[in-house]
C-alpha cells in the first residue's frame, strides 16, 4: 500500500477539509440569513397595495434587513443618467443614520436626507464616489473605508449589490458595517452579498410600483394644472367683464371684444384639454364611429383653428400663426371627421407655438400629390434630435429640451393627432430639423390624407 | 407705484390677474421662467413677488418634470438671494408636503405665514390679498 508523502498531500487535505467545512458554515449562515430576509420581502410585498404606507414601509424594510445582516445602515440607491445623481446621494447615505430608500421617487424634502445633504463632506468616500461616478456597479462589490472613516461611529466596510429595476433602470443596494464581520451570524461582509442578490427580484417589483404610482400621482397633478389654466383665464375675465363693462362701453370699447375674444379661445383650449384627456381615458372610443365628409374649404377650417392661437402665440411672442393660400388647394380633395380633425391641428398648433422662439412665426401651408394631400406645419423652435424623431409621438415623451427650456405639460397631444389622422388613413410625418441659429430651428409636422376620389 | 414681479409659465391665462394689478395702478414685471425670475430679481427687488409652482424646470434641472419648480425657485430667492419681498404663491397645487415645505422656508427667514391662493383665482381675491400685503409695508 502506498502512502502519500506528508508534504504534498497532508497539508492540502487539511487545507481542503477546512476550507470545506468553513465553505459549509458560510453556506448555511447564508441560508439561514436569506430566509429571514426573505421573510421580510414577503411581508413588505402584502404592503404594494396600501400606497400611504408604501414609503415607511420601504425604510423599515431596509432597516430589518440591516438587521439581520448586521449591517448599520442601507439604501437602495437609483442611478439617474447611470450614477451622475448617485454621487451626492452616496455620500448622504454615508452620513446617514437610518435607512433610506432613494430614488427618483423619493421626497427630496425627507429632512434625514436634505441634512445629510447639506452635511455631507466632498471626498470623505472617495471608495464609493469614484465608482458609482464612472459607471453603474456591475457586479457585487465591497469596499474596505475603514481608512475614510476615522470616527469609531462611522462605518468601516461598504457593500454593493447591483440591481436591475426594469425599464433600463438601474441601481445598487448599498449597506455599511462597523465591523468587518456581522456580529450577530459571524458572517463576512462579502458573504453577506449573495443573501441580499437573491432579493433583488423583489425589489425591482417595489421599485415598478413605486415608479409607477409617482408617475400617475404627477400625471395627474399635471393634468389638474393644464385644465386649470383655460379655467382661471376664463373665471377672471368673466370677472372683469363684468365689474368694468359699463365704463369700458364709454373709454375702452375694444377692451370688450378683446376680453370676450380671450374668454372664447380659452373655453375652447379648456374644451380640447377635456377632449385629450377623454381620449386617454378611452382611445378605442372612436375607432367605429368615424363620420367622414368633405373638406370643402380647408382653408377656412385651418383659419378658425389658428385664430384660437393668436392670443397665446402674441402673449408669447410670436408673430403670427399664418395660414397661406396653398392650403385652398386641398379644399374638396379629402374627407374628414371634423370634430376630430380639428383637435389634431390644435394639438398640433399647440406644440409649434409653445416650442417657438419670440419674434418668429408658426406657418401652414398646403400641398397635393396624385394620392395625397399635405398640411405643412412649420416654426422655429427647439430642434427635434433624430434620435426623438421615432419617439416623439410616444405618449407622455417630452423631449429633454422641451422639459427643461419651455412649458410643463402632458405629453399626450401629439400622440392623440396621430391616433386620429390615422383614423383617416392618414400620417402625420417628422421632417428633419434645419438649424436656422443657435437656438433655432425650422421643425416642420406633415399633415398626410389620401385624396378623396 | 409698488413693483410686483409677477412669475408664471402661462401668462396668457394670467392676464386678467396681471390686468386688474396693473389697472389698479400696480407696476407688473411678467417673468415666465426661471431664468428670467432670476434675471428679474437681480436687476431689483420688488415689493412683492407672485409665484406659481408647477413651472418648467430650466437650469433647476430635476426629476420632478417642473412639478415643484416653484418651492425651489423659492428657496433660491429666499436661502442665495436673499430677498426678503412678501411672497404670495398663486398655484394649482394642493399638497400638504408642498405647503408644509413652503412653510419651513418662510418660517427660517422670519417671514409671515405664506398666502397660498389655490388657482381659479378671481381679480378681486388676488387685488384684496396684494393690498392686505403692500399696507403692511
Amino acid at each position: 500500500m502506498s502512502v502519500p508523502h506528508k508534504d504534498s498531500v497532508h497539508p492540502n487535505a487539511a487545507n481542503e477539509g477546512s476550507q470545506a467545512r468553513r465553505a459549509l458554515i458560510v453556506l448555511q449562515r447564508q441560508q439561514a440569513e436569506a430566509k429571514a430576509i426573505w421573510k421580510v420581502m414577503a411581508r413588505f410585498q402584502s404592503i404594494l397595495e396600501d400606497t400611504e404606507a408604501f414609503w415607511r414601509a420601504m425604510d423599515q424594510t431596509l432597516d430589518e434587513i440591516c438587521r439581520i445582516i448586521g449591517a448599520s445602515c442601507a439604501a437602495i440607491v437609483v442611478y439617474e443618467d447611470k450614477g451622475s445623481d448617485a454621487k451626492p446621494i452616496c455620500k448622504a447615505v454615508a452620513n446617514l443614520d437610518r435607512s433610506a430608500f432613494v430614488g427618483k421617487s423619493y421626497p427630496a424634502s425627507d429632512p434625514v436626507l436634505r441634512k445629510a445633504l447639506r452635511t455631507g463632506h466632498t471626498g470623505e468616500y472617495p471608495g464609493i464616489v469614484v465608482n458609482f461616478d464612472e459607471h453603474a456597479v456591475q457586479e457585487s462589490i465591497c469596499y474596505d473605508i475603514s481608512q475614510l472613516t476615522p470616527a469609531e461611529s462611522r462605518p468601516q466596510r461598504a457593500g454593493l449589490v447591483p440591481l436591475e429595476l426594469g425599464n433600463d433602470d438601474h441601481g445598487v443596494l448599498l449597506f455599511f458595517l462597523s465591523e468587518s464581520t456581522d456580529t450577530i451570524s459571524g458572517l463576512e461582509i462579502e458573504d453577506e452579498l449573495l443573501p441580499l442578490l437573491q432579493i433583488t427580484p423583489q425589489i425591482a417589483t417595489a421599485y415598478q410600483y413605486c415608479r409607477l404610482y409617482e408617475e400617475r400621482k404627477n400625471w395627474l397633478e399635471m393634468v389638474s394644472h393644464q385644465m386649470v389654466a383655460p379655467l382661471q383665464s376664463i373665471a377672471g375675465h368673466a370677472e372683469r367683464l363684468h365689474s368694468h363693462v359699463d365704463r369700458w362701453r364709454v373709454d375702452k370699447p375694444t377692451l370688450i371684444n378683446s376680453t370676450t375674444e380671450a374668454l372664447s379661445h380659452s373655453a375652447l383650449h379648456a374644451a380640447r384639454f377635456a377632449r385629450n384627456f377623454a381620449w386617454i381615458a378611452s382611445p378605442e372610443a372612436h375607432k367605429h364611429d368615424i363620420r367622414l365628409g368633405i373638406a370643402r374649404d380647408m382653408r377656412q377650417i385651418l383659419i378658425d383653428r389658428a385664430r384660437v392661437f393668436q392670443g397665446l402665440a402674441a402673449e408669447r411672442g410670436i408673430y403670427r400663426v399664418h395660414v397661406e393660400e396653398t392650403v385652398n388647394l386641398l379644399s374638396g380633395k379629402v374627407r374628414i371627421y371634423k370634430k376630430l380633425f380639428d383637435q389634431a391641428v390644435e394639438n398640433l398648433l399647440d406644440n409649434a407655438v409653445k416650442y417657438s422662439v419670440r419674434g418668429s412665426e408658426v406657418l401652414i401651408t398646403g400641398s397635393l400629390s396624385e394620392s395625397e394631400a399635405t398640411i405643412h406645419i412649420v416654426n422655429t423652435g427647439i430642434p427635434i434630435l433624430e434620435s426623438d424623431v421615432d419617439r416623439i409621438f410616444e405618449r407622455g415623451f417630452r423631449t429633454k429640451a422641451a422639459q427643461a427650456r419651455y412649458r410643463v405639460g402632458t405629453g399626450i397631444g401629439l400622440t392623440i393627432a396621430r391616433d386620429i389622422i390615422l383614423l383617416h388613413k392618414g400620417h402625420i410625418d417628422v421632417g428633419h430639423s434645419v438649424p436656422l441659429s443657435e437656438d433655432a430651428h425650422r421643425v416642420e409636422f406633415k399633415i398626410c390624407m389620401p385624396t378623396h376620389e | 407705484m409698488a413693483q410686483i414681479l409677477f412669475v408664471d409659465d402661462e401668462p396668457y391665462y394670467m392676464r386678467s390677474l396681471t390686468d386688474s394689478l396693473e389697472d389698479e395702478g400696480y407696476h407688473v414685471t411678467l417673468a415666465d421662467s426661471v431664468e428670467s425670475t432670476i434675471d428679474n430679481l437681480r436687476r431689483s427687488t420688488p415689493d412683492l413677488i407672485i409665484l406659481d409652482i408647477i413651472m418648467p424646470q430650466g437650469e433647476l434641472q430635476g426629476t420632478d418634470n417642473g412639478l415643484r419648480t416653484g418651492v425651489k425657485l423659492h428657496e433660491i430667492i429666499r436661502d442665495e438671494m436673499r430677498i426678503r419681498s412678501p411672497i404670495i404663491f398663486v398655484t394649482v397645487v394642493d399638497s400638504s408636503a408642498v405647503i408644509a415645505q413652503i412653510e419651513r422656508i418662510e418660517r427660517r427667514h422670519g417671514q409671515p405665514s405664506p398666502i397660498i391662493l389655490q388657482k381659479v383665482v378671481l381679480p378681486s381675491e388676488l387685488l384684496h390679498e396684494v393690498r392686505q400685503i403692500l399696507a403692511k409695508k
